[in-house]
C-alpha cells in the first residue's frame, strides 16, 4: 500500500539506500530502476495520491489537486503561467501524453558545446527503444484525431506545410479529452500507473504528501532529506526524516532547483537555479461553421514543424499543435469581458485552437520566495517576442487555409483576421509581456549536466559536482531547451542515469 | 486555478503617494464607509472586509456581464486558501481598483458607486494600462470571475460544453 503522509501522526526518520524527491517521469523511473537494482527505496511525492475516482473532470476540483499553486503559478513579472504538476506521478498525471525523442541535433550540440559525454545519439538510442516499449508509445492513427487536430492537419496540408501525427503513451484511452483534469479511465500509460506500482512491488516504501524541504549534507556527501508532513489541508503537521546512501532530485526545473537553493548546498560558479527554459507558449483560436467541439476525444495528436529546426544557428524556433481548454482556461485566454467577451464565449463549440510555443533559450532563473514558494524570473526578450509574434501568424495562417470564418488572436485589444490579406495586420512587435495570454508547461534546465563545473551543475552521470551521493535525473538536468514536449526525454534521462546513483549508493 | 498579482508594497506605495499629490489623499481616506452590504455580511466574510467584498462583487459584475456569478463570495472563499503574502496582494489590487482607478478616469466616486458604463470604461483602463503589474491584476481578477462563473453546471448549456464524461455516483 501507498502511504499517505496526511495519516502519519508525529515525526518520524526512515533509513534507506536510495532518497528520491519527487513522483513524476524521473521519480518514477528512478524509483523502479533503483528498485530493480535491489535498492530500497523511499519515494517522497508533495502532493497526494489521487485514485482515478479523484478524477472528475471539473477544472474547479481538478486544477487544485493536480497542480501547484492550484494552476496559478506565474514567472515574477506575471507575465507567463506556469503549470506543473504535485499529485503522485507529477506532470505525467496531467499531461497530453506526447512522446517525442530528444532531437539528435541538440544531443550533438550539447556533446559539443557543454560539454556533455555518453548522451549521443547512439547512447541513448536503446533506452529510448525500452522507455517507448514500456510506455506502450504509439502513433495516434488518423481515425482518432479529433476535429481540432483535423483543422490542423487540414491547415498544413492545404499550405503545403510540413506536419505529421504525434506519438503518445496511452492504453485504454476512452478518447473524452479530458487528459489535463487527469484520466478517470486510467488510460494514460505514465508513472503513477507504470512505474510506481512495480517500483512498490519491488519494495520502494512510496510517501505521498511529503513535501522535502532540505537536501541534508556536510558540505561534501548528501545525508539525506528532511521533509514536512502535509496534511489534507496542505498544513504541515509533522516532520520525515530520510537517512540514505544517495538523494536523487527528481521534482521538475522548479522543485529541484529551489531544494537545491534552500540547503544551502556549495555553489561557486553561480550556475544553480539559473538557465531556465520555459518553452513559452501562446494561442490563436479559429471561428468555424461546423462544430469543433475541441474539448472532445484526444488532444494534441498532430504537429506542424514548419517553423522548427534544431540545427544550431537556424531562426525556426517555434513548435505547432493544437490547445483547447475547458470553459473556465478559455474564458481566461478569450480577450475582453462584458459582453465583447461572451460573444465569443457563445461560440465556444465552433473554435479551433492552435498554440505556438517557442524553443526559447535558457535566460531564467529560479529562486525561493520568503514565504519559501518558488520565484520564477523569465523575461522575453525581443528575440523571443519576434518568433512568437511568426507563430502567432503562422497559427493564424493555418486556421484560414483550413477554412476558419474568423481568426482571433487574443491580444489586448483583440485582434480578428477574417482573410489572409489581413496577415499584415500582425505586426512584428505584437507578442511582449502582458499583452496577451502567455503559458508554459516544460520548465526545464536550472541544474543543467556537464563536464565542466563553471558550466554545469551535475556531471554527466548526474551526480552534483560538489555534492558527493547527490543526483539530478529530471527536467533540471537539460542544458538548453528542447523545443519538443520533454516527458520521453525525462524518462529516458533517468533511465539512462540511474545505473550511476545505484553504483554510488552501493558504496 | 490558482490567481495572483504582484503588486509590491513599494509600487502601491507609488501610486497612493502620485494620487495623494493629486489631492485625492482625502478621498481615500473618508471614503471607506457606506457601501450597501447585508448587515452580517462580515461576520459570514472569511478573507474580505465587507466593502472589499463589494468591490470583488462590482467588478465580477462588469466582467461576466451579462451573467451573474456572485464573484464576491468565490473571492472571499477563494483569498482565505491563499498564502498570506498572495492574500493581500489581491486586496491590495481590490484597494486601488476602489480607490485609486476612478480618479484616474476623472471620476471622484468610488469604483463600486459608479455606473456600469463609468466601471467598464475603468476596468478596460486597466486592462490596457502601461503598468504590467495593473493588467496582470486585471488579468487575475478577471480570471477568478470567469472561475466563478463557469465551474457552475448551468453556465455549461450555453457554449455547447456538455462538461464531464464520467459521473461517479452513477457507476
Amino acid at each position: 500500500m501507498i502511504e499517505q503522509g496526511r495519516d502519519q501522526r508525529g515525526d518520524r526518520a526512515l533509513r534507506a539506500d536510495a532518497v528520491i524527491v519527487g513522483s513524476g517521469a524521473a521519480g518514477g523511473m528512478a524509483a523502479l530502476e533503483l528498485s530493480r537494482r535491489g535498492l530500497q527505496v523511499v519515494l517522497l511525492e508533495e502532493g497526494p495520491l489521487l485514485r482515478t475516482r479523484d478524477m472528475t473532470q471539473r477544472e474547479d476540483e481538478m486544477m487544485p489537486r493536480l497542480y501547484h499553486q492550484a494552476g496559478g503559478q506565474m514567472t515574477r513579472d506575471r507575465a507567463i503561467r506556469v503549470l506543473s504538476g504535485r499529485s503522485l506521478g507529477g506532470s505525467t498525471v496531467h499531461n497530453m501524453n506526447l512522446c517525442k525523442r530528444l532531437p539528435a541535433a541538440l544531443l550533438e550540440m550539447w556533446a559539443r558545446e557543454q560539454p556533455v559525454t555518453g548522451l549521443s545519439v547512439l547512447d541513448l538510442d536503446p533506452v529510448f527503444a525500452s522507455v517507448e516499449a514500456d510506455l506502450g508509445v504509439i502513433e495516434i492513427p488518423a481515425e482518432h484525431r479529433n476535429a481540432n487536430n483535423r483543422v490542423l492537419e487540414r491547415g498544413v496540408s492545404s499550405l503545403g506545410w510540413r506536419g505529421g501525427p504525434l506519438w503518445h503513451n496511452r492504453l485504454g484511452c476512452q478518447r473524452t479529452g479530458f487528459c489535463d483534469l487527469g484520466c478517470p479511465y486510467d488510460g494514460k500509460q505514465n508513472s503513477a500507473k507504470v512505474l510506481i506500482p512495480e517500483a512498490h512491488r519491488r519494495g520502494a516504501h512510496v510517501i505521498t504528501d511529503a513535501r522535502a524541504d532540505l537536501i541534508k549534507h556536510d558540505g561534501r556527501e548528501a545525508r539525506g532529506v528532511e521533509a514536512a508532513v502535509l496534511g489534507e489541508d496542505g498544513t504541515p503537521h509533522g516532520r520525515l526524516y530520510v537517512e540514505a546512501g544517495a538523494v536523487v532530485l527528481a521534482a521538475s526545473a522548479i522543485g529541484s532547483a529551489v531544494l537545491v537553493g534552500r540547503s544551502r548546498l556549495p555553489d561557486p560558479h553561480w550556475r544553480a537555479g539559473r538557465g531556465l527554459s520555459l518553452h513559452p507558449g501562446v494561442a490563436v483560436a479559429g471561428l468555424f461553421d461546423e462544430r469543433i467541439d475541441g474539448y472532445q476525444g484526444i488532444p494534441q495528436s498532430y504537429e506542424c514543424t514548419e517553423l522548427l529546426d534544431h540545427t544550431p544557428g537556424s531562426d525556426r524556433r517555434i513548435w505547432i499543435t493544437t490547445a483547447f481548454a475547458h470553459p473556465i482556461g478559455a474564458a481566461a485566454m478569450l480577450p475582453g469581458f462584458g459582453e465583447e467577451h461572451r460573444r465569443w464565449m457563445k461560440q465556444y463549440a465552433h473554435l479551433a485552437v492552435l498554440t505556438a510555443m517557442l524553443h526559447d533559450d535558457p535566460v531564467g532563473q529560479v529562486g525561493v520566495r520568503k514565504d519559501g514558494l518558488p520565484r520564477v524570473s523569465y523575461r522575453l526578450d525581443r528575440r523571443a517576442c519576434e518568433h512568437l509574434g511568426r507563430g502567432i501568424r503562422a497559427c493564424a495562417e493555418l486556421l484560414l487555409a483550413a477554412g476558419a470564418r474568423r481568426v482571433l488572436v487574443p491580444h489586448v485589444p483583440p485582434l480578428e483576421l477574417a482573410s489572409p490579406s489581413d496577415l499584415g495586420r500582425l505586426s512584428s512587435d505584437l507578442v511582449r509581456p502582458h499583452a496577451l495570454p502567455i503559458t508554459s508547461v516544460h520548465p526545464l534546465g536550472t541544474l543543467p549536466l556537464g563536464d565542466d563545473p563553471r558550466r554545469a551543475v551535475v556531471r554527466s552521470d548526474g551526480e552534483h559536482h560538489q555534492i558527493r551521493r547527490l543526483f539530478v535525473l529530471d527536467g533540471s538536468l537539460f542544458p538548453t531547451g528542447l523545443g519538443v514536449p520533454p516527458q520521453l526525454g525525462i524518462y529516458a534521462m533517468a533511465r539512462h542515469l540511474s545505473p550511476f546513483v545505484a553504483d554510488r549508493a552501493a558504496h | 486555478m490558482h490567481v495572483v498579482i504582484g503588486i509590491s508594497r513599494r509600487k502601491f506605495a507609488a501610486w497612493a503617494a502620485a494620487t495623494l499629490l493629486a489631492g485625492g489623499g482625502g478621498l481615500v481616506a473618508l471614503r471607506h464607509g457606506g457601501t450597501a452590504v447585508p448587515a452580517d455580511l462580515g461576520r459570514r466574510l472569511r478573507a474580505l472586509q465587507p466593502w472589499q467584498y463589494a468591490v470583488a462583487e462590482a467588478v465580477g459584475g462588469r466582467i461576466t456581464h451579462p451573467e451573474s456569478a456572485d464573484v464576491g463570495w468565490f473571492v472571499d472563499g477563494y483569498l482565505s486558501s491563499l498564502p498570506p503574502t498572495d492574500r493581500r496582494d489581491l486586496i491590495r489590487l481590490l484597494t486601488y481598483i476602489e480607490h485609486v482607478a476612478p480618479l484616474l478616469e476623472g471620476r471622484l466616486r468610488r469604483f463600486s458607486q459608479l455606473s456600469a458604463e463609468v466601471q467598464d470604461r475603468v476596468l478596460r483602463g486597466l486592462e490596457s494600462s502601461s503598468s504590467d503589474l495593473l493588467r496582470a491584476g486585471f488579468e487575475a481578477l478577471k480570471a477568478l470571475a470567469f472561475m466563478a462563473l463557469y465551474r457552475r453546471e448551468e453556465a455549461w448549456p450555453s457554449l455547447g460544453y456538455a462538461g464531464p464524461v464520467v459521473r461517479w455516483e452513477e457507476k
